[in-house]
This record gives C-alpha cells, structure tokens and sequence, in this order.
C-alpha cells in the first residue's frame, strides 16, 4: 500500500524560480504537517504544487501512487480538498449552496446516493442552524469553518489549508484548531501553512519549516525548539511551559 | 434544481419559487397587453368580432396576428436570452459587471452585420455574418487573455474583461470606418437605423430562427447551469473540487456569446439588458440552496424588453428605437447596479 502523498525530490517555484531546494516526504491518513517560515518564504507555493495547481520545477508529486499531474481533476478531488487563504464567496450566496458546490464531485447522477449531507457536515463543523445563512454575513471564523465545511463535501483523504488561522481573532484561531485535530483524528491528513509555530503545537503536527537561509527542515510533532524558530524567523524566542504544555514567545 | 433535492434531502428548506411563478404570470399579462397596445389600438369589442367571423379582412386583429404578435414575443425571447447571456458570464467570469456588450460579443456582432450591410448582403447575409463575427470575437477575446494570461500570470477573470474592452473598441472602430467606406446615399442610412437598434423588422421566420438559436444556446447553459457556481468560488477551489474550470466557463462563454449575436443579427445593438436584468434577479431573489436566479432573470429581461418595445412604438407616431431608450434608461440603472457591486 502506497503512501497517502509521497514527495520525491521536489521543487516548488513561480515562472522558473525556485524557492526552495529539494524536499522528499510521505503523508499518511490521520497525519497532520504544519508548514511554517516567514511570509514570502513559498508556503503557499509548495501547498498550491502539491495540489497538482502549479507544475514542480522538480521532483514527483505521487498521491495514492499516481503522479498528480496525470490525476483528473475528478479524481484528485476525491484525495484532497482546498482552502485558500483567502476563500472567495460571493454576495449573497447562502451556507447551504456553498456546500453543495464543495459536493462537485457528487453531482453526477452515479455519485449522488454516495454525496455526504450539508445539514450532518455543517453539524460537524459546529455551524448547526446556519444553512441559510449569508456567507458573506457571518464572522471571520464562522467563515473560515464553512470554507473548512465546504472542503469536507469532497469527502477528500487528505485536506490542505494555506493559512487557515490568519485573519481571526485568538478564541477563532483555537476553534479552527480544533477542528483540524478533529479532522485529523476521523483519519484525513490535514496539510496547513501558519505564521504561527504554536499552532503546529497545539495540533501536535509534523513541521517543515522555512528557514531564513534558504533551505527547509522537517522535525516531527513536538520538536520545535527556540534556535530553530530562530533560523525560520530572524528573532530570538523563549519557551515557556502552560498548563503541561510548551509554547512560544518571541522576544520583543 | 432537481438536482439538489436529490442530493441534499435533509436540506429540506428551500426557498418558495413564488417570485419565479409571479414573474411568470406578470409576463403573460404583459404580453397580452402588448398585443393590444400600439397606434392602432386594438379593443377587446374588436377580439370579439374576430372571434365571431375570423375571415373578416379589415379587422384591426390581422395587425395583432402578422406584426404585433412575432415581435412581441420575438421581444419576450430576447429579453430573456439577452439577461441569461449576461447572468451566464457574470458567473463564468466572476465579475458582476460583465456582459456580452463588455466582452466586445455585441461590437463583434456588429460589425459583421455593418461589413455585410455595406456589401448588399440579403438579410439572411447579414444576420449570419453578425452571428459569425460575434461568436468569432468571442474566440479571440478568449484566446488574447488566455495568452497574456500565461505571459503575466495575472488574474484570468480581469484578463477576460480588459481584453473584451479593447476588442470592443477595436469593433467599434471598424464599424465607424464601414460607416466612412458606406455609400452615404443608399447603405448608410440603413446600417445606422441598424445600429440604433429596432425589433421593428422580426416576423414569424425570424422569430423561428430566434426561437432555433437561443434554443440551442439555452439547453447548452441548462446542462451547465447547476454546475457553475462553483467558479464563483475562485479557480483554484472551483478546480481542487473536481471542475473542469476551463470547460466550464468556456461553454457559459460561446452559450452567451451564441445569444448576444443572435440578437444583434435580427435588431442590431441592444444594450445594457445583459449587463443589468442580472442585478434585477438577485436583488429579487440572490442566490441561494436552489442556485442562480436564472428562470428569473429571464422572465424579468422577457417583461422588460416587451414593456420597452411597446412604450417605443406607441408613443410618436414614428417608432423610436428601443435600443435608443434602453441606453438612456440603463445609464442610471448601471449606477444603482454599482452601489451593489462595490465593496461596503
């Protein structure tokens, strides 16, 4: 049995530019990485290459052994679901449509009895009684939680989210969190970038990380330390230990 | 949508389709008004007379039957088609404010149907020549984005509309120099009428051909329909979630696209429906767990077309054109459009 995502080698960069040098990894169900460096340094690159969106300059991207170029757009939705950044939802658009388009891929009439339920799903993300809501309504993070909603329609293995805790505000920040274990814990791999190390904490999720010189490096869940966060992001941090577990500050 | 009922069954709250069925019947209403109304005005004392002796030849109903009745519903079905092609690639391109007439589809149009006047080309000529140059803009318009697309990496959606104003232009030049290059004495008059734009020459074949055409354009937006809002959801997202993007929009494209220029091919240039029945819809009813408004939309472009054209051959005792009113009329509609798109 292959892994969920195999990376062998691969590049990431835009028109021609790498961004990193070579990086080889495996995901599996249930597992969760957090990619971490400082804004610009191409973590939303890597996660949109990794989607199969933009060609690795080098290197295989395999998801369930198929390389992901050669994956129809079907298909590859059915192994990873997206949240960008910044999700897009137009005026006016109600919760419960938003999720039925997060369903593409169970419109066709041979897929329809096998399509997860907007009402269940939006339970799951704790939105209950919201289905005909606005989206463009509701607060950042009830926001971002549909968007989350919206991707688990897919019913994907695996599900990647660039940046999902920027823009909220810190209660957000812990519910989405959440979410993510929760997600992770039903056995979908959980792939998302933060500008935040201690959101990689809480999620006990693998890092890679960004460094300021140019290069990455993996450590596994737990493993940050103050000298690492320190060659991700220039400053100096300081560890401090609340309620049992560690988290980080960075010296002003 | 059937298709959501099927799918979502615990999704049991969808709103009532009432405003639809009342758009529905204020339509019919209109169009029964329209057949009566006009210069010669036609009583309900004269339906009753045709009604008893249908052979009488002057009754006033012969009017309603050869001229009023096409053209009204010729109106109705351009009213509709225009808004669906307008409500089309808004969504395709994620821009509120895109229209055929935007993407240069209508400036295409017209200038085959100008180049084929000024040649004394028979109106099947001519009509053929719109519908080939609008559908043919349509293809370089794609084609233009899409390669400086790749060139600058920028927004495709922007791209599509910046390129569609430049060609626009471009058409708009052209038609100025066939204008130039037309004798002044026997084509020119004809192809600026032409261009004012008029529902005064359709008949019963060229509401047949109108009825074949949007036919065609609808039933490929129909199969699409449902399936389209997931490109307001942005590229990357609409494509991760297992649409074929590029397919998609580029079916709403020709299928607005195949509308638009049949339009301009039988009445020249009517503006601003495309752009605004669309916002008309959604301030009615946005979109919601059934989807786009799209019935709506084309019922209220069918009543507003009808209205317009009535109100424009009954006012003066020569017609005004109604492409003239709806580009005076759609001016300050544009702007309240705008004061819902904008940003708060």
């Amino acid at each position: 049995m292959s892994a969920l995502l195999d990376c062998s080698a691969v590049v990431s960069g835009r028109a021609g530019q790498a961004l990193h040098p070579a990086i080889s990894f495996t995901i599996n169900a249930g597992e969760s990485l957090c990619l971490l460096g400082r804004n610009g340094a191409g973590k939303s690159t890597l996660l949109l290459t990794l989607l199969g969106q933009l060609p690795a300059l080098a290197g295989e991207i395999v998801w369930q052994g198929a390389p992901v170029a050669q994956i129809p757009a079907a298909q590859l939705s059915a192994l990873v679901a997206f949240v960008p950044q910044r999700p897009i939802a137009p005026e006016g658009m109600r919760v419960d449509e938003l999720l039925r388009l997060g369903g593409y891929r169970f419109l066709s009439p041979k897929m329809r009895k096998s399509a997860p339920q907007v009402l269940e799903m939006l339970a799951r993300v704790g939105l209950q009684g919201f289905e005909a809501r606005q989206v463009s309504a509701l607060s950042g993070g009830e926001q971002q939680r549909a968007m989350v909603a919206r991707a688990l329609m897919q019913n994907a293995h695996a599900i990647i989210l660039d940046e999902p805790t920027a823009h909220l505000d810190v209660t957000q920040q812990s519910q989405i969190l959440a979410l993510l274990r929760q997600i992770c814990a039903a056995g979908t791999a959980v792939i998302f970038s933060s500008h935040d190390p201690n959101d990689a904490l809480r999620n006990h999720a693998r890092t890679l990380a960004f460094l300021a010189d140019g290069t990455l490096e993996m450590r596994s869940p737990g493993a940050l330390d103050a000298a690492h966060l320190a060659r991700i992001y220039g400053g100096a941090f300081t560890r401090v230990e609340i309620a049992g577990s560690a988290r980080f500050l960075a010296n002003a | 949508m059937s298709d959501h009922a099927s799918i979502f069954p615990a999704a049991q709250k969808k709103p009532p389709r009432t405003c639809d069925w009342l758009a529905f019947i204020c339509l019919i209403l209109v169009i029964i008004g329209a057949l009566f109304f006009g210069r010669v005005t036609v009583g309900v004392a004269d339906f009753w007379a045709w009604w008893q002796d249908a052979a009488a030849i002057d009754s006033p109903m012969n009017i309603v039957f050869s001229v009023r009745a096409p053209r009204v519903l010729a109106a109705a079905f351009i009213g509709a088609g225009l808004s669906i092609a307008g409500l089309a690639s808004q969504i395709a391109l994620r821009n509120p404010l895109a229209s055929p007439d935007v993407l240069g589809v209508s400036a295409g149009a017209g200038l085959g149907a100008c180049i084929a006047m000024a040649a004394g080309a028979s109106v099947a000529g001519i009509s053929l020549a719109a519908f080939a140059a609008g559908v043919f803009v349509t293809a370089v318009v794609m084609a233009v984005s899409a390669a400086l697309q790749r060139v600058s990496g920028r927004d495709p959606v922007l791209m599509t509309v910046l390129v569609g104003l430049a060609i626009s232009s471009f058409c708009a030049a052209g038609i100025s120099a066939v204008k130039w290059w037309a004798d002044p004495f026997s084509k020119l008059p004809a192809i600026t009428f032409w261009l004012l734009g008029s529902l005064a020459t359709l008949g019963w074949i060229e509401l047949a051909w109108l009825v074949l055409g949007s036919g065609l354009a609808l039933a490929l937006l129909l199969a699409v329909g449902p399936r389209l809002g997931v490109l307001a959801l942005g590229d990357a997202v609409a494509r991760s979630a297992g649409a074929n993007v590029a397919a998609l929009r580029w079916v709403a494209l020709t299928a607005s696209a195949l509308l638009s220029a049949i339009t301009v091919a039988f009445c020249g240039m009517i503006g601003w429906l495309a752009l605004l029945m669309p916002h008309a819809a959604r301030a009615v009813r946005p979109a919601d767990a059934r989807g786009e408004p799209w019935a709506l939309c084309a019922l209220l472009g069918a009543i507003a077309l009808v209205v317009i054209d009535t109100l424009c051959r009954s006012i003066a005792d020569s017609e005004f054109p109604p492409g003239v009113a709806l580009g005076a009329l759609g001016a300050p509609a544009f702007l309240w459009a705008l004061t819902r798109v904008l940003p708060k």
